[in-house]
Order: structure tokens, then sequence, then C-alpha cells
């Protein structure tokens, strides 16, 4: 340990609140250093001569003054709460603070949730259409999957098929069979707007909207 | 005792501070410097005290709760009140041993606590506590609402201040001689 970082660290050895792994280091360089021991003791002489006179020169109260005192005491009211340390105040904000905090949160967590809920209900609904044969081919030879074999289609009101299917016969060739055709109508419930996907058999897809 | 005087007998709060009597107004008087501030912080700490009594946590030391509330009061009052111009002494009361030499170390008293002064007000309360009121470090800590390491920076500063002035005005001290 060199000497200026004794220095710094000998105030409070003085007193004994250096922990133990840093008075032990400080104890060894002071052992070795007579500048850094002479500083040590003038600190301790120091500390010794405040506490003797401070300590001998305790106050006291005067008789009468102290019976006068404890009269004006006791005939004070005591409080249910309050703040005897002047801490109540920064306290209480703390306090309020995290309330409003939490209320904050439960707000936003709440708007999270309805606007989930709202997007759900509001939200598009799929619709899967069966497109119409090809000239082509008959009914029977068509391979498209009935509408009520589909898993995932949520409706397909009959009265929005023929408003759809303009839309299907533009998007791709006439001479695509019927078979090889998925028409696919989304519909918003907020806007009214409606998408058309009709996917070919690779799965490209066309989109017209009206 | 407490519970006593929480159950309504408030003649029980007397024999409960009795023994911090000293203890409270000398530590006011080294804060402020002057006798009748010293006495209405103390005054002001024995008020609070017993308004709030049911606030004490049974947990902590009495005694260290009594201070806390004395270091606030204290510092409301400096927020209040500003500097003394003329701060009125205690006047020595021992009337025993030769009055010259009693004089003298009165004097020489005095002029230690003068040394106080030069230090900020928390380098004066963290010392005061610690040195002369012997808390620990963590009481330190508790009584003034800062933290341990905060109290030891503080103490630190403050001895070498001290120390220097004492050097300076009294080196017998320092030499070991009275």
């Amino acid at each position: 340990m060199t000497c200026e970082k004794a220095r710094k660290n000998i105030p409070l050895i003085a007193g004994g609140e250096l922990p133990e792994r840093k008075a032990r280091r400080l104890r060894r360089h002071l052992e070795e250093c007579e500048v850094c021991r002479k500083e040590l003791n003038e600190f301790r002489a120091a500390l010794a001569g405040l506490r003797n006179f401070a300590r001998e020169g305790e106050q006291d109260w005067e008789k009468e003054e102290w019976e006068n005192l404890m009269q004006r005491v006791i005939a004070e009211k005591p409080e249910p709460r309050g703040p005897a340390l002047g801490l109540s105040t920064r306290k209480g904000w703390a306090y309020g603070f995290l309330i409003l905090l939490v209320l904050g949160l439960a707000a936003i967590f709440f708007q999270t949730m309805l606007s989930h809920r709202n997007s759900f209900e509001a939200g598009e609904k799929i619709t899967l259409t069966q497109a119409q044969p090809s000239r082509r081919f008959r009914a029977e030879d068509s391979v498209v999957p009935r509408v009520e074999d589909t898993p995932f289609i949520a409706r397909a009101p009959k009265q929005k098929r023929p408003r759809a299917e303009p839309a299907l016969q533009a998007a791709l060739p006439e001479d695509v069979p019927a078979q090889e055709r998925l028409n696919v109508t989304l519909i918003s419930k907020a806007s009214g707007l409606r998408v058309h996907w009709t996917f070919d058999k690779n799965f490209e897809w066309k989109e017209t909207g009206r | 005792m407490i519970e006593l005087v929480l159950r309504g007998n408030a003649e029980a709060f007397e024999p409960l501070v009795t023994p911090y009597r000293k203890t409270i107004l000398s530590l006011a008087y080294r804060l402020s410097r002057d006798r009748e501030d010293a006495k209405e912080i103390s005054q002001d700490t024995l008020l609070r005290a017993f308004r709030y009594l049911r606030t004490y946590d049974k947990k902590r030391s009495f005694k260290n709760w009594l201070l806390q509330i004395l270091v606030n009061a204290w510092r409301s009052r400096q927020k209040r009140k500003p500097e003394a111009e003329s701060p009125e002494q205690f006047l020595p009361r021992s009337s025993e041993g030769d009055p010259e030499e009693r004089h003298s170390r009165e004097e020489t008293r005095t002029q230690l606590l003068d040394c106080l002064d030069g230090l900020s007000p928390r380098e004066k309360e963290v010392l005061l506590l610690r040195d002369i009121e012997d808390r620990s470090i963590k009481e330190t800590a508790i009584i003034l609402g800062s933290s341990p390491l905060s109290v030891r920076v503080h103490l630190s500063s403050a001895r070498k201040k001290l120390k220097e002035r004492i050097k300076e005005k009294f080196p017998y001290l320092i030499e070991g001689r009275r």
C-alpha cells in the first residue's frame, strides 16, 4: 500500500470503521511507515481530546425547566399515526406514485385486451367459394373440395357468391379449369371492403378488390 | 413503559425519556451551538416523540429513534431560521475543582466545539453521532436517513478537517499533553 492510499484510510482506522481486509493491509503499511504512523496517532489524539472535552461538558436541564417541559409535553394529544420522523410525506408520495403506476399498467393491459377482442370481432372473415366448373369439364370431374368439407371455412354466405364471380373470372385466364382454381374472399366487417383471391394450381394468386 | 403511555397513562412518558434528557439537550446544543436553540430543538423532539409514539417500531432502539427525531427537528429549524448572529452558550455548571482550571477547560471545550463549525451540516451530524454519541456506522446511517457508505465518506472528511483544526489550535492535545 502506498502512503497516499494509506492517508485516505487513516481517518477511518482511527475510529475502527475500516473493513478488516483494508485494515490488515493498512496495518502492514503502518508497521513500515513512520510518517503514516504519526498521522494515525494524531487522528487518535484529536478524537480522544474531542470526546473527553465534549462528554465532560454534557448539558442538563434545570429541574424546573424539565418539569415544565414535561407538563407541556403530556398536555399534548398523541396522534394515532403521523410523521414523527418527517418521512411520511416522502412515503406518501412514493405510495401514491406506485398506485398510479399500477393503475396505469392495468389500464394499458385492459385496453390491449379490449382492442384484441374488437379486432377479432370486426376482423375479416375468410370465405372460401367454390369456382364454377369449366365448360370443358363436368361438375362431377371437379376435384375442388366441397365447401362443407373444408375445416377452415368460417362462413360462405350464398348471396355473396355471385358478386365475387366477375372478379374471379378476371383474375385468371378463362381456360384454367375449375379444379385448378381456389377462390378466397375476405370481407371486412368494419369497412365493407372485399378482397378476392384466386389461386391457380401453383398457388400463385391475383388480387382484385371492390 | 411505552405501552403504558400508549394506553393513556401520559405520566409514564417522563420516566421513559428521563434517561435521555442530557443526551438530547447536549446533542441539540452541539448541533446548534446556541443554548436557546438547543432547548427549543429538544422540546420539539420530546413533543414529537410523545405525539407520534404510536409509530415507534419496538424492534428499534428507543434512543436512536429519539436521536433521529432530534436530527430532523434540527434540520427543520435550520431551514426556517437563518444563521444565529451571536450564539448564546451554556455556562459551566460544575463547581468542583480549581475555578481557574475549570474556566480554562470550559474555554477549551468551547473552542473545540467551535472547530465543528467548519464542517458541513452532514459532516457535523455524522461526527457527533459516531464520535461523541458512539453510534455505530449502521445506526448513524439509519438516524440520518443515509447509507453506511455515505456515513463513512462524511466521517472521513469530517475527521480530516477536525484534526487539522485541532492541530492548529490545540497542538498540545495532539502531542498528548493537557
